[in-house]
């Protein structure tokens, strides 16, 4: 039986539904950058966690990619199964969940703000009103990509938005704080880029050799705050030590 | 003394696997083999179970020499192997101590070379893969680098997996998500010419040239993308990601390459040709 590769809008679902190749297929919710949107696609994302037939799922803006582990041939079925899903997950669904904030400290120091000053001059603000509107908000994390452990954060201030460089960097430092556009990111390691580059945290964000590999995941959400250069040089040497207690940078958050 | 040497530098020399699967979610690109029949038919040599790590060789291959006896299995579009500068046929390989294999890819742009009982390797997310930006996996093999053999079980058998038509042109695809996007006019440029294979390309994307197809410029948000997609930038000039491709996108993804015609994607060198065909 032929797949049909085309968009299937269901009644009653929030999001429409395209097989991508034969062995993922893609929901799709109102393409936006919408917080209610993302937070039901990482709830849907957890509800299939123990789904036999998934082998991984991509949580995005908007969308949700899903990979099968065997040929997708029905895709009327695989519908149905979808439905069944997200009608049991919206039945189960507990408003007052509990999320992860994590703390993320930031030295915003000249050493490590290649583009601070110049934020600085563009956006008419001191370098105290810069730190104290990057440190304010409560970021959400909607998804990860481009690099390893790299985030996608949505809640930055408009007052700090500022466009991608137009020649990127050979070279932006692993750690990076910075902004591109309306968007705030983190550099996981170092690599050619052209975001602002405002501070630096010395929290590594990315870990090869354990599982889950990254310290912050899609749904969770991420607050900056300051430290100096002793702190981060502290830190650094904690954790080079292996003495770094992760726990103490993250803890459980409701909305 | 290392059981294998990189006596010569190929041009992009890496270890690949099945690839690393389970942490797209994360940023982590799938990686792995391009050619998997030509992988699979390298280990089916070598003695090797599917999916035993082996060595994948870009236009160049390196010069190997060995320090140990080993099976070897070699495959690829079309290769040329040479032991100790002596042409074979053969391309199951039984190396004797100081010997040494070169590997000429006559045909395509990748070949495999499989060790008889697997490399001594570190895994990452339980693969062996290389990832060239993020470095997962290591760095390309070079001059001067070494191996060590793992000693697992060979059982040699002679069922290789029948190779595509490497020469064959068309690719066949299936519509992407943004399929729809595409005018009628500009499905008529993205069937009706063949595409000419940059020299840009690489693991993360075969890059084509020719008429641009023109796109409607909008603003795509950030989407998960797969090896094997066809993106439509609003130059117009298609681009077919590969396994180490990132994995988000933010261009339309109009084609989706189809897993038997993938292989042939994968050999095609720059220059070469290819038109995209849809799967009826």
């Amino acid at each position: 039986m032929m797949l049909e590769f085309k968009w299937h809008n269901i009644k009653d679902l929030p999001f429409a539904v395209f097989p991508y190749g034969e062995f993922a297929f893609l929901l799709q919710w109102e393409e936006k950058i919408d917080m209610a949107i993302n937070e039901e696609i990482i709830a849907l994302q957890e509800h299939l966690a123990e789904n036999e037939h998934i082998l991984e799922m991509v949580p995005a803006y908007a969308s949700l990619l899903i990979l099968y582990k065997r040929r997708i041939t029905n895709i009327e079925l695989l519908i149905q199964e979808i439905y069944q899903e997200y009608r049991g997950m919206k039945k189960k669904s507990q408003p007052n969940q509990s999320l992860t904030l994590h703390r993320i400290p930031v030295c915003y120091d000249l050493i490590f703000s290649e583009d601070l000053d110049l934020l600085m001059k563009e956006k008419q603000l001191s370098l105290e009103e810069v730190i104290h509107i990057h440190t304010q908000p409560i970021y959400h994390v909607y998804m990860m990509g481009f690099l390893p452990g790299f985030m996608y954060m949505g809640g930055l201030d408009p007052r700090l938005e500022m466009e991608r460089k137009t020649t990127p960097r050979q070279r932006v430092e692993k750690g990076a704080v910075g902004i591109a556009g309306l968007q705030a990111g983190i550099y996981p390691m170092e690599c050619p880029g052209g975001w602002n580059v405002i501070g630096r945290t010395p929290l590594p964000l990315f870990f090869p050799d354990k599982n889950p590999p990254v310290l912050v995941e899609a749904g969770d959400k991420v607050k900056f705050y300051k430290i100096d250069k002793d702190e981060y040089f502290k830190i650094k040497e904690k954790i080079l030590n292996d003495q770094l207690e992760y726990e103490k940078f993250k803890e459980k958050w409701q909305p | 003394m290392a059981a294998i040497e990189i006596v010569k530098s190929g041009i992009y020399t890496t270890v690949q696997d099945e690839g690393r699967i389970g942490y797209l979610k994360y940023g982590v690109s799938h990686s792995g083999y391009l050619d998997v029949i030509a992988a699979a038919n390298a280990n089916i040599l070598a003695g090797n179970p599917p999916g035993t790590p082996l060595i994948e060789c870009t236009y160049k291959a390196p010069a190997l020499k060995f320090h140990e006896a080993c099976v070897v299995g070699i495959a690829g579009a079309s290769v040329e192997v040479m032991v100790n500068e002596q042409i074979t046929s053969q391309q199951r390989i039984f190396v004797e101590k100081d010997d040494i294999l070169k590997v000429v890819i006559n045909r395509g742009v990748r070949c495999y070379i499989a060790l008889g009982g697997g490399l001594k390797l570190a895994t990452t997310l339980g693969s062996a893969s290389v990832h060239g930006i993020s470095q997962l996996g290591g760095k390309p093999k070079e001059n001067g680098c070494t191996m060590e053999l793992l000693h697992g079980e060979t059982h040699l058998t002679n069922a290789l997996v029948h190779p595509p038509d490497y020469s064959r042109i068309q690719i066949k695809v299936f519509p992407g998500p943004e399929f729809h996007r595409l005018t009628k006019k500009a499905k008529e440029k993205l069937f009706d010419q063949a595409f000419v294979v940059s020299s840009d390309s690489n693991r993360m994307a075969c890059m084509l040239d020719g008429d641009p197809v023109p796109m409607k410029s909008y603003k795509m948000i950030s989407s998960p993308v797969l090896p094997g997609t066809v993106q439509l930038p609003s130059d117009g000039k298609p681009m077919v990601l590969l396994n180490d491709c990132q994995t988000m996108g933010g261009y339309s993804r109009v084609l989706m390459v189809c897993p038997e015609a993938y292989p042939v994607l994968v050999q095609k060198r720059p220059g070469e040709n290819i038109t995209f065909q849809l799967a009826e």
